[in-house]
């Protein structure tokens, strides 16, 4: 349809030559510049929503170009900006920037952070409730468990993910977050309720909620872990889960 | 996709007029006005939200909205489904069902205008021209969504920054839509003050030339002026609260339009919500005094 043509070309490519055919002349480009502000600005606010961490790290005088960079590269591209920014991240990864590699590993925490936070919602598995299908169970499998739909695993590194805590902190992370432990290579976000919650893994951890979500058994998944970690303390880590409110029976 | 028979949008209609008997003024519906909007127990109150920020599997900001969903009508107002330009996604239409069927809202409406070409969504409200092409594509669109959600929808008026091309008057535009394919329309006041500050429509004719009974829903809402022209171009901003001039325009629209619930819109510097309660307390005052005698202003000139 060409009037969509003639303003889209005038927002993303500031190309104004075919405004006088869609408004009457002559079309005041002065006016019209409040289509393509609008475009930018909402594209922006929606950013700097979704990624505080990076603004608050990089500062507004960084991230405000960058997001008008991103925003001409990646224009959102379904009907809602609540999904948008997907693809900030990895395109954050590869800009020459001074601060990268720290700053692209903010934008994947923050990311998982909203993804988590609008996830799938899950009735989280109790102690009480595995016992009921424990003492249900006929044979001598232990029950299906999974971890919870809204569960985020990333691998950021250890400077990345303790400058993301701190600033998460400031904001809105729950203060009974678990500190990160001494091994940093992995983090979790999951949302057993309403609340997000995150906290750094060992490499053990991860090898039992990673054998969790792939084969939805606790036997596999136990028999995984010992394979790889004879000295993993099964019962404890597993107590933990539990308690924390990672498992589900979906 | 199964087209909605025309039995099935009279039913609708029906229930969508019962409802809004019932209905008075109504707010724009924010998560941090949740537990509040929950627990209003103002008569005839009900709440608008637009419905692509609740397109998302689950958390807090959904459950919030089936909170208040669960003591109050719900409308959706949507803002994305760029009927200008044609029917909207299959993906849209799918998330807005389901909405819809979760949600059970007392009505759904979009806006006469496009958002997204080429894949490209531009978060706004882009003009339409008036012409017969365009208004074949809005239909087009409005009969999708409808068939999408089993439901007839209201068709709100557009804001005008500069004077589109045109065929034909927007009133006669948008009530084209509507023979066409059954919706109604959603009346913004503001829209209407803005239209005739920034490109010079007579603002008491448009509204004389809608057919009562064909308005659903009014909306009204704060403005402001731009900051490079200032009051020669006026923003639809909601951003602040309902100006005097638009009030009184809402007071004339009622008497020509009777009855009709009225929406205070605010979606951004968003205030306490007993602010909003004001502002509401007001558009309650003038449904309640619609039945007082109509007269129109000797100068109509906004």
């Amino acid at each position: 349809m060409n009037y969509q043509q003639i303003l889209s070309d005038f927002i993303l490519d500031n190309n104004s030559s075919g405004l006088n055919r869609l408004f009457d002349e002559p079309a005041d480009l002065t006016i019209a510049s409040i289509y393509r502000n609008g475009f930018f600005r909402s594209c922006r606010e929606v950013l700097v929503s979704t990624f505080p961490s990076v603004q608050s790290f990089a500062g507004e005088d960084l991230f405000l170009p960058l997001a008008q960079a991103f925003i001409k590269m990646h224009p959102p591209n379904t009907a809602t900006l609540s999904g948008y920014g997907r693809e900030f991240p990895g395109w954050l990864a590869n800009q020459s920037i001074d601060q990268n590699p720290i700053l692209f590993q903010i934008a994947e925490l923050d990311w998982s952070w909203i993804a988590c936070l609008h996830g799938d919602n899950a009735t989280p598995l109790t102690a009480e409730l595995f016992q009921t299908l424990i003492a249900e169970n006929q044979d001598s499998n232990l029950p299906q468990v999974s971890v919870l739909d809204n569960m985020q695993i990333l691998q950021p590194n250890a400077e990345a993910w303790n400058l993301w805590l701190n600033l998460k902190k400031q904001i809105d992370l729950p203060e009974q977050a678990p500190s990160a432990t001494e091994e940093r290579k992995f983090v979790i976000m999951w949302r057993p309720n309403m609340e997000v919650f995150a906290r750094a893994l060992s490499a053990e951890e991860y090898c039992f909620i990673d054998a969790i979500a792939r084969h939805r058994s606790l036997n596999t998944a136990s028999e995984h872990v010992l394979n790889k970690y004879p000295d993993f303390d099964l019962p404890e880590q597993f107590s933990a889960l539990l308690y924390h409110g990672l498992l589900s029976t979906n | 996709m199964q087209p909605a028979k025309p039995r099935q949008h009279a039913e609708h209609n029906k229930v969508l007029k019962w409802f809004n008997r019932k209905l008075a003024g109504g707010l724009s519906l924010k998560p941090q006005h949740f537990d509040e909007a929950a627990e209003s127990k103002i008569d005839g109150i009900w709440f608008e939200v637009h419905p692509e920020n609740y397109f998302m599997a689950g958390g807090p900001r959904l459950a919030g909205l089936h909170r208040v969903a669960e003591r109050h009508p719900i409308s959706l107002h949507g803002v994305g489904a760029s009927l200008g330009g044609g029917a909207p996604s299959e993906d849209y239409i799918a998330q807005l069902s389901k909405l819809v069927t979760q949600i059970q809202p007392v009505a759904v409406s979009q806006h006469a205008a496009w958002s997204s070409f080429k894949g490209v969504y531009f978060a706004d409200l882009l003009p339409v021209p008036r012409t017969n092409d365009a208004l074949q594509y809005l239909v087009e669109g409005v009969e999708s969504v409808q068939q999408g959600i089993g439901r007839p929808i209201l068709l709100e008026n557009p804001t005008n920054y500069l004077p589109v091309k045109s065929e034909m008057d927007e009133p006669d535009f948008l009530i084209e839509v509507a023979r066409r394919t059954g919706c109604g329309l959603l009346l913004d006041v503001n829209n209407i003050y803005l239209s005739a500050r920034n490109v010079g429509i007579d603002p008491y004719k448009y509204i004389l030339s809608l057919p009562p009974g064909l308005v659903g829903e009014i909306h009204v809402a704060g403005h402001t002026a731009d900051v490079q022209h200032g009051e020669k171009l006026l923003i639809d901003s909601h951003d602040s609260e309902v100006a005097e001039p638009v009030w009184e325009l809402l007071s004339f629209a009622l008497q020509h339009l009777g009855h009709v619930p009225v929406l205070i819109e605010r979606d951004d510097n968003v205030p306490a919500f007993a602010s909003l309660l004001e502002e509401l307390s007001s558009a309650n005052n003038a449904l309640a005094s619609i039945n007082s005698k109509n007269t129109l202003p000797k100068n109509s000139a906004v």
